[in-house]
């Protein structure tokens, strides 16, 4: 059991070092309540600081505390946003993707917020969709050009 | 004191319509012709100021939702205040997914002001929705309408003004 638990540090310590994503304990109001050791350099941000608002880290969370909260009630349940872009001054456009999920530590109650860098795949993914929207485009224009022929 | 208030706000619309050039017309005050398909979501801020006080619009520009098989991701549409459906147009086509679009807002519960735009107004000669078309839809959903174009800037400081005065007018 003791043997388990170390290998599962080793591994997500293991994991936090690739930086492909972090994490953080956060409250009912979206404040950081801890972070991953991770967190600051994953976001590339070392201003970061326990207390102030997720939503002041990801844009996409302002607003939506209430959404969260509601969509979070049930134990198994989970708020994910895929694919957000996240660009910061100086630095390449990253994909990332959230996750939010329910964590009881002691009697309080937090969620778990995951956030995984998705670069790679978001690349890729977004050539091929550029690929084969150019290809609809031309093929709408082909078939006008017939029509008018 | 200033009163400061933040919302979020979608762009919803079949692919190339024009929904990531309108964001950037609004947001950075420029164009590029060049297509770039959006994936997932691009978030940009700007700050209107209305009577009322400072309103930070958030504008969600969405990935047309062929991207997503068909369906807008629901957590991308929740907590909107306010979404512009966009069509192209110079693509028939693309008027036809509006149903589809209101259809997802209603389905995440959403009850929230939008407007029709009938995106790239400036290529006149490849017109293949007449005004009238986007009148009847707009009317369809009881909602607004306006001709923009991204290129030239046509319209596009008043859909983004109007759709904040609806969404003020809301509360």
């Amino acid at each position: 059991m003791v043997g388990n638990a170390i290998l599962a540090l080793s591994v997500l310590q293991t994991l936090l070092a690739r930086e492909a994503f972090t994490y953080a304990l956060i409250g009912e109001d979206l404040s950081l309540r801890e972070l991953a050791p991770n967190f600051q350099t994953f976001l590339n941000n070392a201003d970061i600081q326990k207390g102030q608002s997720a939503a002041e880290v990801f844009d996409a969370l302002i607003g939506s505390e209430s959404v969260i909260r509601d969509t979070l009630k049930e134990e198994n349940s989970e708020y994910g946003l895929e694919y957000i872009h996240f660009s910061q001054p100086n630095q390449p456009l990253r994909y990332l993707s959230l996750r939010i999920c329910p964590y009881h530590k002691n009697a309080e109650r937090l969620f778990l917020l995951i956030a995984e860098d998705v670069t790679s795949a978001a690349l890729i993914e977004q050539r091929a969709i550029q690929a084969r929207n150019e290809l609809r485009l031309l093929r709408i224009r082909l078939n006008l050009e017939n029509a008018n022929l | 004191m200033t009163t400061i208030i933040q919302k979020k706000i979608c762009l919803l619309g079949e692919f190339s319509v024009g929904k990531t050039s309108l964001v950037r017309r609004f947001v950075e005050g420029n164009f590029d012709d060049r297509y770039l398909s959006t994936i997932g979501v691009k978030i940009s801020r700007r700050a209107l100021a209305r009577p009322s006080g400072q309103l930070n619009l958030l504008v969600w520009d969405l990935a047309g939702s062929d991207e997503f098989g068909g369906q807008i991701q629901s957590n991308y549409l929740r907590g909107s205040s306010g979404a512009f459906i966009v069509c192209d147009l110079t693509r028939s086509e693309t008027l036809g997914g509006f149903q589809r679009y209101v259809d997802q807002i209603r389905a995440v519960k959403l009850d929230i002001p939008l407007i029709f735009l009938g995106n790239k107004a400036d290529l006149k000669e490849e017109r293949a929705i007449s005004e009238e078309e986007l009148q009847l839809a707009a009317e369809t959903f009881q909602s607004l309408y306006l001709l923009t174009s991204a290129k030239t800037g046509e319209n596009v400081e008043q859909a983004f003004q109007r759709l904040a005065e609806k969404i003020e007018a809301k509360g």
